[in-house]
């Protein structure tokens, strides 16, 4: 039962990102070139909304649907791993978007975005055998 | 958009309130929705563990000690993954107009003097087909792009859904970082890459 909930949360952050239009190659330029608010206001809702919701987890000690206490992992403390990663994520992202919407645009039956996963799978394969040589 | 009185939404079939044109706060909305409803399951929502996921799937333990985890622990994520296709499909079948999108003018003019949009102004693609197509040079351009979203959200531990959304809402400062270098990463590309990729 779990995993149709999650099947089913997938299927509906598909639709979400199609609706807010996220998918668009002319909305990425567009964030980049500060010329519109509207991917900057969809991510912005999110976060303060992510951001009730944890604050309210936390007070009210909500466990998750296992009764499992929730626990959010904390992310490491570093820089370098953050910027250089973060930089070069972002250099790829202007062209060849994000990985939520590589998943969606398959679903849309944009078959070269195929072609694009197995690139960014290649990446991340490259980034396992050369993570020992990099400041994290 | 003109407005829409409670009588013409009791009579519109859910197709149609669902064609309506989404205002981008209802999106941030739903979007947290979906981290928190994947939190409540007791996951964690983040979209580029996939790709390292596929990478221990077709064997990478044997390059890399970074790719032997257990598989199954991540199954889930393949199974969000799943939806996240089967929901751009069923979007774009039945309730989305792409020719809605409306582009700032300066960002087309912008893209425009970048050689895109050769022929017209109006915006009736999702992605420029002068970059999207099977031509060895828009090809090599998109999928080096791709190796460097894919390294880059490795390295820095996360993509948009891990460290901007996932991350931010728990108040995560490295995610703070990680977000101020993911613009400045996507501008460079924007205001210098773009112009030139055509060329």
């Amino acid at each position: 039962m779990k995993y149709i909930y999650i099947v089913l949360l997938g299927v509906v952050f598909g639709i979400v990102l199609t609706k807010s239009e996220f998918i668009s190659w002319y909305r990425w330029q567009e964030m980049f070139l500060m010329k519109s608010f509207h991917l900057y206001g969809l991510m912005i809702t999110a976060v303060l909304f992510g951001i009730l919701w944890i604050r309210l987890i936390k007070w009210k000690e909500i466990k998750d649907i296992d009764y499992l206490p929730i626990e959010i992992p904390n992310k490491n403390i570093s820089f370098y791993r953050y910027a250089i990663g973060g930089l070069i994520f972002g250099l790829g992202w202007a062209i060849s978007g994000c990985p939520g919407v590589t998943y969606v645009l398959i679903g849309h039956g944009y078959w070269i975005w195929i072609v694009i996963l197995m690139s960014a799978i290649l990446g991340t394969l490259i980034y396992g055998l050369i993570r020992n040589k990099l400041p994290h | 958009m003109k407005g829409i009185n409670i009588n013409e939404i009791n009579e519109m079939k859910v197709e149609e309130i669902l064609m309506v044109k989404w205002h981008w706060a209802l999106s941030g909305f739903m979007v947290s929705l979906v981290m928190i409803g994947l939190i409540l399951l007791g996951k964690n929502f983040g979209l580029s563990s996939t790709y390292r996921t596929f990478c221990a799937i077709m064997g990478g333990g044997k390059l890399s000690n970074f790719f032997l985890f257990d598989i199954r622990s991540q199954l889930w994520n393949i199974l969000f993954i799943v939806g996240v296709i089967i929901g751009g499909f069923i979007a774009s079948e039945f309730f989305f107009d792409m020719k809605s999108i409306v582009i700032d003018k300066q960002a087309i003019q912008f893209l425009k003097s970048a050689g895109f949009l050769d022929h017209t102004s109006k915006i009736e693609s999702l992605l420029p087909p002068e970059l999207f197509n099977l031509n060895s040079r828009g090809l090599i351009i998109i999928c080096i792009g791709g190796i460097l979203s894919g390294f880059g959200a490795r390295y820095a531990g996360g993509c948009t859904s891990g460290h901007f959304v996932s991350g931010l809402s728990n108040l995560q400062l490295p995610s703070l970082i990680t977000l101020v270098f993911f613009m400045i990463g996507g501008m460079i590309t924007t205001y210098f890459i773009v112009p030139i990729i055509l060329k």
